[in-house]
């Protein structure tokens, strides 16, 4: 017995097949325009330096009181949570009853080298939270942090008690030592303050490099090798560049924020050992005493799960549910599954707490 | 035109197909292994150039067309390999030698340098280094640090505007005798500073190959990994199918690889190294350059970097200024609206306050001035809101609370907050 099963013919079959496809694909791509992405109409309610704080115009009827603000992480491009209209988590929501707000935290450049942690917890969320409450004339609102976003939005929950009424988290990050988390083994030996003290801001084509080198084959050769299979279905290839865009169309980290974010997380594991303090202000998971919704995706090669369960140990909250979402760090917005489970979880959540 | 390219490239595609049909009409006789039969990426590679020629500066999808291009000529080499492979069996299908085939691919893989070639092997940034621009041969690009420059070509081509033009035996002085030499005269500083790059530039080519004999390793345990994974499927029901499938085994079998050795402790102290001396090569060729361009009257980044930084803090101060400012307004607004009698209830509790106020009544008249101002206040505040960073109409508002300070009045209106919510 042998493990193939491929006759002469049928290897020159699929070589050809492999050919045709890719044939057709050059007729496809010719046809193609560029791809739109970000679907649901929405408004600028609030700018400060780059960022933009988005309130998205629903055709739907708001039936949830608190509205729900968006914390994306700075490293992509928020738009991911409205991609298109079939992978939309904002339009899922809105269907559902919820207002949502997005912050968009722009592109930094060189002069923005300089902005720290705090700059971002304490100022912009901060300042994008009191603006969402102000127009809602409530004291609390309900946030939903992804990613970074969601680290953020868990030292900003712990530091501003009374400014939250519900937190999600959604593939963020805690325990950053666990040993099947890749990225953060890499970073261990990395001397931070030379890196940033040369670099300045952190390119963010060196940073897709490096998310792209936690899988070399698989996201540099076999995904493309994949893409001949789609090439000549011109809705699929569409998707598919979408998402390449998304991969790709990333900005640059803010020097010091990076030079932190990494110190404290990635290399001293903070929110576990103790000892974070942003600007000076200590932070501890132990004053978040709203609900908290912790999701997270099994298949996450960036935020393995073993790196988000342990929020539950160390907030200090008694009403604490956890998702597991069976898929990978980007399929949990953009998958068919996706869309068919996690709106109508956090929706479902957050109304049972919207008294 | 454009139908005209379409037009060709259809044709040309059409060719390639038939070429392709002749190609496996050959390989279906007996001359399957001959030297003279064209590789089957060879058809791609056309294919490439026709779509390239036609594409260029006009399709906004040809950088993912040249990766499926270039990914796919390695899938395809790859088939023809096993193809190859499963004719000479006696047997149709029943002699794939994926250990030979594994052992020939990691012979071009190695010969090739994969790791210049993969995106995600690249530590990014390193062609961007200016190295090229400091006239080091074959440094302008990772793949060129392969090549380090022999010792008699500094004195010539990277160095010679600073002074090392032939001062040098190569015959008589090593790589480590000049590096460790020490400098003299008006030229040592330079010559340091050259000497540091140097050093740091064989810090990182020793880095990097530390760091590719470590992928190396994970790609030859992947090929005992894969002869695993092909035993297990020696039994029906398990046996693969189709070329593409044991493809995508390889693949599995390199990540699963990559993963054991990219998370021990050796990577991350190679990853660290390699890293670390690359900041170190990039932050001297910078200082280089900052030196040079200062020289001939250039902004620096170092300059730069000095006054944003100093507009980040005073962005900072501004801010916190400004918040600040807005909760003493709220005060006096609440304060304000708390004044008619009629809304105090028992006025005999509050008589000492109320004292206080009539106490404080002959400078009502001054009081009205900042009450306007703060009007005012509110106005830039909103503006502020709306336009985000406006240091101006901080500015403004600073000097309006600074005015507002000064009035005892106000003071006495609007005792500050005994613990303001602290924000940026």
């Amino acid at each position: 017995m042998t493990p193939f099963k491929i006759t002469p013919e049928k290897a020159l079959n699929e070589a050809l097949k492999f050919n045709e496809k890719l044939a057709a694909g050059l007729k496809t791509l010719g046809q193609l325009d560029d791809v739109q992405y970000g679907c649901t109409d929405k408004e600028a309610i609030y700018k400060e330096d780059k960022l933009v704080l988005y309130r998205f115009k629903s055709e739907h009827k708001v039936t949830v009181k608190t509205p729900l603000l968006i914390s994306y992480a700075l490293v992509n491009r928020p738009y991911m949570v409205d991609l298109q209209q079939d992978r939309s988590i904002v339009r899922n929501l809105q269907a559902m009853g919820h207002e949502v707000y997005l912050i968009d935290w722009g592109y930094p450049d060189r002069s923005d080298r300089y902005l720290t942690l705090d700059d971002y917890i304490n100022g912009y969320l901060s300042r994008c939270v009191d603006v969402v409450a102000k127009r809602h004339k409530l004291p609390a609102i309900n946030l939903l942090g992804i990613c970074q976003g969601g680290v953020f939005s868990l030292c900003y929950a712990a530091l501003n008690p009374g400014k939250i009424k519900n937190l999600i988290t959604m593939v963020t990050p805690v325990d950053f030592h666990t040993p099947d988390n890749m990225l953060s083994h890499w970073t261990q030996s990395m001397d931070i303050d030379l890196f940033v003290d040369t670099l300045g801001n952190v390119p963010a084509d060196l940073m897709n490099q490096c998310y792209l080198s936690l899988k070399p084959y698989r996201l540099n050769a076999q995904k493309y090798v994949g893409l001949v299979d789609i090439l000549d279905n011109k809705k699929e290839l569409e998707n598919f560049l979408r998402m390449e865009k998304w991969i790709f169309d990333s900005p640059d980290q803010a020097g010091e924020a990076f030079r932190q974010f990494i110190k404290n997380f990635y290399q001293a594991n903070k929110f576990v050992n103790g000892g974070l303090e942003i600007d000076g202000r200590p932070v501890s998971l132990k004053n978040i005493k709203v609900p908290v919704l912790n999701i997270f995706a099994e298949q996450d090669h960036l935020v393995p799960p073993s790196a988000s369960k342990p929020l539950q140990g160390l907030i200090g909250t008694k009403d604490y549910t956890q998702l597991a979402f069976t898929g990978g760090h980007i399929g949990i917005y953009v998958s068919g599954r996706a869309q068919r489970e996690v709106p109508p979880a956090i929706s479902k959540w957050l109304k049972e707490r919207d008294a | 035109m454009q139908n005209e390219f379409l037009g060709a490239m259809q044709s040309g595609a059409e060719q390639y197909l038939k070429g392709l049909n002749e190609l496996g009409e050959k390989f279906m006789g007996a001359n399957a292994t001959s030297a003279k039969s064209p590789s089957w990426a060879e058809g791609m590679e056309q294919f490439a150039k026709l779509y390239g020629g036609a594409n260029s500066n006009s399709n906004a999808h040809e950088g993912v067309f040249d990766q499926v291009m270039s990914q796919g000529k390695g899938f395809v080499s790859m088939l023809e390999k096993m193809y190859q492979s499963a004719s000479q069996g006696d047997q149709a299908g029943s002699a794939i030698d994926f250990a030979a085939l594994g052992q020939q691919m990691l012979a071009e893989l190695a010969k090739n340098n994969p790791f210049s070639n993969l995106p995600g092997m690249q530590i990014p940034g390193m062609n961007g280094l200016g190295l090229a621009g400091m006239g080091v041969p074959g440094m302008g690009s990772t793949a060129g640090f392969g090549a380090m420059p022999n010792f008699p070509s500094f004195g010539g081509t990277g160095f010679g505007a600073a002074g090392f033009n032939g001062s040098f035996d190569p015959k008589t002085l090593s790589l480590e005798n000049f590096l460790n030499m020490p400098a003299f005269g008006s030229n040592r500083e330079s010559q340091e500073r050259k000497q540091a790059l140097i050093k740091h530039i064989g810090s990182y080519m020793q880095a990097m190959q530390g760091y590719q004999a470590l992928q190396m390793k994970s790609i030859q345990m992947a090929i005992e990994r894969m002869q695993g994974k092909l035993e297990e499927r020696n039994e029906p029901g398990r046996q693969l199918d189709s070329l593409k499938a044991v493809y995508d085994l390889w693949i599995d079998a390199l990540e699963e690889s990559f993963a054991e050795v990219a998370l021990s402790k050796e990577y991350q102290a190679a990853y660290g190294q390699l890293v670390d001396a690359q900041m170190r090569v990039r932050a001297n060729v910078q200082k280089q350059i900052e030196l040079a361009t200062g020289e001939i009257g250039m902004p620096t980044r170092s300059e730069l970097e000095g006054v944003h930084q100093k507009l980040a803090e005073t962005r900072r101060t501004l801010r916190a200024e400004l918040s600040e400012l807005k909760a003493e307004i709220a005060e006096l607004k609440a304060g304000r609206a708390a004044k008619p009698a009629s809304v105090v209830p028992a006025a005999v509790k509050v008589a000492p306050v109320k004292a206080e106020i009539v106490k404080a009544a002959p400078v009502k008249a001054a009081v009205a001035k900042p009450a306007v101002a703060v009007a005012k206040v509110a106005e830039q505040s909103s503006a502020t809101k709306q336009t985000g960073s406006n240091l101006l109409s901080a500015a403004k508002a600073l000097a309006v609370k600074k005015a507002t300070a000064k009035t005892p009045a106000a003071k006495l209106a609007a005792p500050k907050p005994t613990a303001p919510a602290r924000k940026k």
